[in-house]
């Protein structure tokens, strides 16, 4: 298998989540880990640069960030747009970003 | 360019507060604009260091992270309460002190995003140089996180073995997250110990840095987290250690 496929596998395979943890992206491999890790500390990254941080081709990356947002893992900051004034599809490209979880709380007594 | 720097470690009370304040008074000295933001929700401490009483806290992290409040609505700024001349700036952003807040984050959480967009805020806000993240001990969620985003991890650890292992945990996390730089601060050496032969030691364990290796010591002690060691005793030799920390973290 290839850089891409191998990628795509791993994403294939993991688990759905409501939102990431920083232990989900640590459980990731290279160059994944690396890869969310940068989106979380610098912001979210549009498909071309994701497709340079992950060094694989944009068809691949596109796959890549759809079957992270299937899981649960990005988020769409700004997605493709329909411009309802000549019908067309805009291709704005879309920029994702890392969907962090937030942090569960659990029952404790009231009176605490 | 600001730099954002965390202090941790993976067990309690190896001095990661005591590290911070110390930190933050150099930075501050040398002119910078420096922010500390007391991460350890759930057992907060280093508003003691800066000599903030509860009361005083209008606003806390915790505020913020309920959505009640900006992130630097909950600064104070404490360099008016140090001694000596400061050129610079330090704000505290505490984490609340109250039962019922500590007990509200447990039962209802918080988002995660927030703490990291809260971070950058408060750099650009207050115009910081250096943002300091005194961490709870171990590993949580908002500890990887301040590990991601970090510039500069400083672990600090005793010369233990407990503390080896856990500190084993830490490099391995920090090294799987790219930290840009990794920097392990050996802390309360007993005096009868060899400095020079435990910063072999322990950079041979863990293949990085040591940046100082501080000795157990009475003034520390007695100062019983009253004030600011580095203020408190600026010809003292572990102020001349935490100043080599202080350049080696920002040049
Ligand atoms: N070099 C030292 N010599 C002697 N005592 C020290 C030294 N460094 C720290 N201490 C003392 O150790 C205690 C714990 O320090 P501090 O609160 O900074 O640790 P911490 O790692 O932040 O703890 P926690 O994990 O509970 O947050 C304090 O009483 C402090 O005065
Ligand atoms: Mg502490």
């Amino acid at each position: 298998m290839n850089r891409s496929q191998l990628i795509i596998q791993e994403v294939s395979r993991c688990p759905a989540v409501d939102g990431a943890t920083m232990a989900d992206i640590l459980a990731f491999s290279e160059p994944l880990r690396l890869t969310l890790k940068h989106m979380v500390r610098n912001g979210p990254l549009p498909v071309d640069q994701f497709a340079e941080h992950l060094e694989v081709d944009l068809d691949a990356a596109r796959i890549i960030a759809q079957r992270l947002l299937e899981n649960g893992y990005l988020e769409k900051v700004y997605a493709d747009q329909i411009d309802e004034t000549n019908e067309t599809v805009q291709a704005y490209s879309p920029i994702y970003r890392v969907a962090l979880a937030p942090l569960r709380g659990r029952p404790i007594p009231d009176d605490l | 360019m600001s730099k954002i720097v965390s202090i941790h470690s993976f067990r309690g009370g190896t001095g990661k507060s005591n590290t911070t304040a110390n930190l933050a008074a150099l930075l501050a000295a040398r002119g910078l604009r420096v922010g500390v933001v007391d991460t350890d929700i759930m057992s907060p401490g280093i508003h003691v260091l800066f000599g903030v009483d509860e009361s005083e806290m209008v606003h806390s992290l915790n505020d913020y992270l309920w959505g009640e409040c900006n992130v630097e609505d909950a600064a104070i700024d404490v360099t008016p309460r140090l001694t000596g001349s400061i050129p610079g700036k330090i704000y505290l952003i505490p984490s609340s002190m109250k039962t019922g807040d500590i007990a509200r984050v447990l039962r209802e959480g918080y988002d995660v995003g927030l703490l990291n967009d809260g971070y950058q805020r408060l750099i650009q806000k207050l115009s910081l140089d250096a943002l300091l993240i005194d961490t709870h001990p171990g590993l949580n969620e908002e500890t990887l996180l301040s590990i991601a985003i970090s510039d500069v991890l400083a672990i600090v650890m005793r010369p233990d073995s407990q503390d080896y292992q856990g500190t084993a945990v830490t490099v391995e996390v920090a090294r799987k997250l790219d930290v840009p730089l990794l920097l392990l601060i050996v802390n309360k050496t007993p005096q009868v110990f060899d400095s020079q032969m435990v910063k072999q030691r322990v950079e041979k364990t863990f293949g990085c840095e040591v940046a100082a290796v501080l000795p157990h010591s009475d003034e520390m002690m007695t100062l019983a987290s009253e004030g600011i060691f580095v203020l408190r005793y600026p010809d003292h030799p572990m102020t001349g250690m935490l100043k080599q920390v202080a350049q080696r973290a920002l040049p």
